[in-house]
C-alpha cells in the first residue's frame, strides 16, 4: 500500500467524520431539536463547517483514487483517470455526495426540508461503491443505507447532548434530549448492529473468512463497537435517568461519557475507512 | 483514551500489509527463474479490472508497458515487453476495480 492508498484512506476517514456528522446533526436536530437558541446556532455552525469540509474531501479524495491509479502526482489531474473514475460507480458517487452536500447548506439556509433531503441523498451517496455495492446481493446496498442512518442519528446526537450536558443552565434540557434520545435508540441501535451483521455476513459468507485480512479489521471494527455500546448502555440505564431524578453530579459522568463516545466513534470511523479502502474480500478458493 | 489512541496507532501500522491483491495468477510468475526475456508478461485477475498502469523494472530503470489495447474492464491481460537484459525484474500493476476500488500489486522473475 503506497502513499496514495495511504491517503485515500485518510480522505476518506475525514469524509465519513465530517459526513456522518453534517448528517447526523442535521436529523437529531429534526427529530430531538429544537435546542436551546446557543446550542442550536453552534449545531448549526457545525453542520455548515462538516458540510464544506465533506465537501472539499470529497474533490480530494476523486483526486486522489486518480493519483492511486496511476501511482504518481500525475494522476491528480491526469483527464484519462479522472474520466476512469467518473464513468464508474465513482462518479455517480461524487454527483450524490454533491448534492446530498449542496441540500443540506441550502436547507441550513432555508429551513428544514432540505436538509433532510440532502441527507438522504449523503446516504444513497454511500451505496454507490465499494464492497456492499459489488455484492451479488443487491439488498445488501439498503441494508448499508439503514445501517448508515442509524449510525448518522447516533453520532449526530453526541456533540449537542455534550454541549448541554455541560452547561448547568441546559440540565434539564440535556436530561431530556438524552431521554428521547435513549427510547429512539432502543429500537435504532438493534437495528443498526443487524444491519452491520447482515453486511458482514453478506460479504464474508462465512465465519472461517474472518480470519482474512479484511476480516480481522472488522474483528476489531466489532470490538470498539461493542465499548460504544457499553457507554450508551450506561448513558441510557444510569447517566440519563439520574439526571432525570435530578442528580446533578450525573451530568459530569455524561459529559466524559459521551466525550469517550467520540473518540471511539472517530476510531470506528477510522476502522471502516479501512475496510472500505483497504484490503479485499477474501475470495473462496 | 490512550488505549484507544493506541490500537488506532496499531491498525494504522499494520495498514501496509493490508493492500488489494486479486491477482490469481501470471506469466511469468512470481518467483520464476527464465532462461530468456519473455515477450509478454500475462496478468489473470479473479475479478474485473481496468488496468491503469503496468510498470516493469530492472535495477533503477523501468518501463511502463503498452495498454493501448485494454481500455476496458477484463480478466486477462496479455502486455507485450520489448525489454531485453539479465537480472531481477520486477513487475507493478494498477487498476481499478469495477466497484470503484483501486488495486495494485506486484511480483518479480527472473533472467539469467
Amino acid at each position: 500500500m503506497d502513499v496514495w492508498a495511504l491517503s485515500a484512506i485518510a480522505v476518506g476517514f475525514l469524509f465519513y467524520a465530517s459526513a456522518l456528522l453534517a448528517m447526523g446533526l442535521v436529523v437529531v436536530g429534526a427529530f430531538l431539536g429544537p435546542f436551546p437558541a446557543q446550542v442550536q446556532a453552534a449545531t448549526a455552525r457545525q453542520i455548515a463547517v462538516c458540510a464544506v469540509l465533506a465537501l472539499v474531501l470529497t474533490a480530494l479524495g476523486f483526486a486522489l483514487r486518480a493519483a492511486a491509479l496511476t501511482g504518481d502526482a500525475s494522476g491528480l489531474t491526469d483527464p484519462e483517470m479522472l474520466m476512469l473514475l467518473w464513468q464508474t460507480p465513482v462518479g455517480t458517487e461524487l454527483v450524490l455526495r454533491v448534492a446530498g452536500l449542496a441540500l443540506i447548506l441550502i436547507g441550513l439556509i432555508t429551513g428544514r426540508g432540505l436538509d433532510l433531503i440532502g441527507a438522504a441523498i449523503l446516504i444513497a451517496a454511500f451505496t454507490q461503491s465499494g464492497h456492499v455495492a459489488s455484492s451479488d446481493w443487491p439488498g445488501l446496498r439498503v441494508v448499508l443505507g439503514l445501517h448508515l442512518a442509524g449510525i448518522a442519528f447516533w453520532i449526530g446526537v453526541l456533540p449537542p447532548l455534550f454541549r448541554l450536558a455541560r452547561e448547568e443552565a441546559y440540565f434539564e434540557e440535556a436530561a431530556r434530549v438524552g431521554h428521547l434520545f435513549g427510547q429512539i435508540a432502543a429500537v435504532v441501535v438493534p437495528l443498526l448492529l443487524l444491519a452491520g451483521l447482515v453486511m458482514a455476513w453478506g460479504l464474508l459468507g462465512s465465519l472461517s473468512a474472518l480470519t482474512s485480512a479484511y476480516g480481522l479489521v472488522l474483528i476489531g471494527k466489532l470490538v470498539l463497537v461493542s465499548v460504544l455500546l457499553g457507554l450508551g448502555a450506561a448513558n441510557k440505564l444510569r447517566f440519563v435517568p439520574a439526571m432525570r431524578r435530578g442528580e446533578r453530579q450525573a451530568a459530569r459522568h455524561l459529559v466524559s461519557s459521551v466525550r469517550l463516545e467520540m473518540f471511539i466513534a472517530a476510531a470506528v470511523l477510522l476502522v471502516t475507512a479501512i475496510l472500505t479502502g483497504g484490503p479485499s474480500l477474501p475470495e473462496p478458493i | 483514551m490512550k488505549q484507544v489512541l493506541i490500537a488506532a496507532l496499531m491498525v494504522l501500522i499494520a495498514m501496509p500489509a493490508l493492500a488489494h491483491s486479486v491477482i490469481k495468477q501470471s506469466a511469468p510468475a512470481d518467483g520464476d527463474v527464465l532462461a530468456e526475456m519473455p515477450s509478454q508478461v500475462v496478468l489473470t485477475f479473479t475479478k474485473k479490472i481496468r488496468l491503469t498502469r503496468v510498470e516493469l523494472t530492472l535495477g533503477d530503470s523501468g518501463t511502463s508497458l503498452d495498454l493501448s489495447e485494454h481500455k476496458g474492464f477484463g480478466t486477462e491481460f496479455m502486455l507485450p515487453v520489448d525489454v531485453s537484459g539479465t537480472g531481477l525484474f520486477q513487475v507493478d500493476w494498477r487498476g481499478l476495480g469495477e466497484d470503484g476500488h483501486v488495486m495494485q500489486g506486484e511480483f518479480g522473475f527472473e533472467v539469467k
